[in-house]
């Protein structure tokens, strides 16, 4: 299991894992971008789930442990191996497959995660030089030209 | 007398108190009908559940700090099945302490489609004129110059004009502007004539009492009036109950918390209308079209829009309008389903894209449900949309022109945000489009614009009357979007500003 560099608030130590392990393949890094890891993309998430609402979180692990799970995977791919003990390449796969998916729950489950996932890498400032922005304008000490 | 702005963490014990009107929200509706209740003499309080922010507090414009503060559910709030984002405000002064600023007065059809379907009586465009022209001039609505025009709107207006297609430069509330593109994240400069510095700082110059980080939790009734609104003060800046209540005592309560958080109150409170409440929402319904430009376009600067065009608003089927969104890391990082190496590489292109988008006026036919706003047993609130095949052809109606304007304004090549991206480089590479999947996750959808759920009218389906009095409770007004029977096809904050102004004698007389 990947260990959080932050005590966790909301997710358990095996939600965190599968959780790191979608930022992993979501938010690669390379060519000068860090890693989600780097990043703490997890991490982040996690803080984030802490100022929500009571039920966000466990809703997010169950989502979680949907694409983890070896028995489901079963049903809907016939893979029998856990989504965080599948190669990078494997894993990708697996994260299409819920994004095009028959089952409602399972487009869900991909939006959701991914989309935490890509707010939390895209707007840490070590990604910015990536993408050419420079970062937000200082306003501290512009001339109010008399605006209250 | 002088009122004031409370935050959760200055309330340190239980507070019961009354006064003539209480409105929870404090956002378009909520504001104004405070500031003009307030100059007639009236005593009123505000519960807002967001929390207070102030100029200096936006100095810090990085999206990771400024969406989970002044957006609700922490920036994450979408459909129940997640294929719309939902992007609502939750602050003092709600979704204009984040809106784009846009300013349009309703559309005079959309007025008479209401008169016409919900028998809506007394609001038509001789009657809102001076309504309009009030807000028009407390918050300097006004059209923005051309010389404004950012290079990220500039292809919606180069590339219609080559179309021949309509096009416009839209009007804006804000004063002294420095066009620094950062509105979504609270304005840096008090520019903007957000509602915290305008309609709710009048108000408490003449005794206006504000409780942010205040929850109202539900209206409690006494026959057909309601009694008093019980509130939780909410930690500062999370999602959980401090332990202290406030209690209102109003004579006249106002529900202002917009669509979605308006309905949900309501149905905590057992006024559910007859199973109305929370039935007929409506989003806007927007997708994105981006295009790629040799020249930096860094969508990130300049006002974030200025051109408008409605060459489509009037269908054939559900119309739509076009616009620009800003172009920022988490915006744009996020509103893909691509996911990988793959779009790492789109957004290495950032500076160089300019992203349009299509907005749908959803509501309007006789065959549109809309959505429904409900509660979970846990308590959050949830919105069910349903994509209708109506809106699925609408979808490739608008991605069509929207890709249409990119190549027509001289992109290079224009993408769309499908699970499987479309890439056009030519006039004829448009066809493809043809063939691409639309509706609910099979693209980027989003809304910005919620309205509905508390249809106004005096037709047995609406949920208030035409004084936008709650249909069996004799002194409870709803006074914000909720209350459209339909979406609008322009941006709605004028539209909601100009309401309140026009109701507020109504909801004074009845105190």
């Amino acid at each position: 299991m990947r260990a959080p560099a932050q005590p966790l608030q909301v997710l358990s130590p095996e939600g965190f894992s599968i959780l790191a392990a979608v930022a992993d393949r979501t938010c690669p890094g390379g060519e000068g971008l860090p890693g989600a890891a780097e990043i703490q993309v997890a991490e982040k998430i996690d803080a984030l789930l802490h100022r929500m609402h009571p039920a966000d979180g466990p809703e997010l692990e169950q989502g979680l442990m949907f694409i983890e799970n070896a028995l489901v995977a079963l049903l809907f791919e016939g893979r029998t191996t856990p989504f965080t003990q599948l190669a990078g390449p494997d894993q990708d796969r697996v994260l299409r497959a819920f994004r095009v998916s028959a089952w409602p729950v399972r487009r869900k489950v991909f939006r959701v995660v991914t989309g935490l996932c890509a707010s939390a890498y895209w707007g840490d400032r070590r990604t910015w030089a990536h993408i050419g922005y420079g970062g937000p304008p200082d306003y501290s000490s512009i001339d109010m030209l008399g605006v209250p | 007398m002088s009122g004031f702005i409370r935050k959760g963490a200055e309330i340190d014990g239980d507070i019961d108190l009354t006064c003539d009107v209480c409105i929870v929200g404090s956002g378009a509706g909520g504001a104004v009908l405070a500031g003009e209740l307030t100059a007639r003499g009236v005593d009123v309080v505000i519960v807002e559940e967001g929390g207070y922010y102030v100029r200096e507090d936006f100095l810090q414009l990085e999206e990771a700090v400024a969406i989970p503060r002044l957006y609700q559910e922490r920036g994450t709030r979408g459909t129940q099945d997640k294929a719309i984002t939902v992007l609502q405000g939750r602050s003092v002064g709600g979704t204009t302490t984040i809106n784009w600023t846009t300013c349009w007065r309703t559309p005079a059809d959309v007025l008479q489609a209401w008169r016409n379907f919900h028998k809506v009586d007394g609001w038509d465009p001789d009657t809102l004129r001076p309504h309009f022209e009030a807000v028009e001039k407390r918050l300097n609505i006004h059209r923005w110059p051309m010389g404004g025009v950012n290079r990220n709107n500039q292809p919606l207006l180069d590339g219609c004009r080559a179309l021949g297609w309509e096009a416009q430069i839209l009007k804006r509330n804000v004063r002294h502007c420095v066009s620094s593109g950062y509105c979504g994240f609270g304005c840096p400069t008090n520019a903007k004539q957000a509602m915290a510095i305008t309609y709710i700082k009048d108000g408490v110059e003449r005794g206006l009492r504000v409780f942010a980080d205040t929850r109202a939790e539900r209206f409690v009734r006494d026959g057909r009036r309601v009694v008093a609104v019980e509130c939780s003060v909410l930690e500062a800046d999370r999602d959980r109950p401090t332990g202290r209540k406030v209690v209102v005592r109003p004579k006249v309560a106002v529900c202002s918390g917009g669509a979605i958080n308006g309905p949900a109150l309501l149905l905590r409170s057992g006024l559910d209308g007859d199973g109305r409440v929370g039935r007929r929402t409506f989003l806007h319904p927007v997708i994105g079209v981006s295009g790629l430009y040799e020249d930096p376009v860094d969508g990130w600067s300049g006002a974030p829009q200025s051109v408008s065009s409605h060459q489509f608003i009037h269908g054939p089927g559900i119309g739509f309008f076009l616009e620009a969104a800003p172009v920022f890391p988490v915006l744009s990082g996020a509103a893909s389903r691509q996911f990988g190496a793959a779009w790492n590489q789109r957004m290495s292109e950032m500076r160089h894209m300019s992203s349009l988008i299509a907005l749908h006026r959803d509501g309007l036919m006789h065959d549109e449900p809309g959505g429904t706003v409900r509660l979970l047993s846990d308590g959050r609130v949830a919105l069910d949309y349903p994509v209708i095949g109506l809106l699925e052809q609408a979808f490739r109606r608008s991605h069509e022109a929207l890709a249409r304007v990119h190549l027509a304004a001289g992109a290079r090549e224009v993408f769309t945000l499908h699970n499987d991206p479309v890439v056009m480089h030519t006039e004829d590479d448009v066809k493809k489009l043809a063939a691409a999947p639309y509706g609910a996750h099979e693209h980027g959808i989003f809304s910005a614009h919620v309205m509905g759920g508390c249809t106004m009218g005096e037709a047995d389906h609406c949920v208030v009357d035409s004084d936008l009095r709650f249909r069996g409770v004799d002194n409870l007004f709803v006074v914000d979007g909720s209350v459209f029977p339909s979406s609008l096809g322009v941006n709605p904050s004028e539209s909601i500003y100009g309401f309140a102004h026009r109701i507020a004698p109504t909801v004074a007389e009845a105190v």
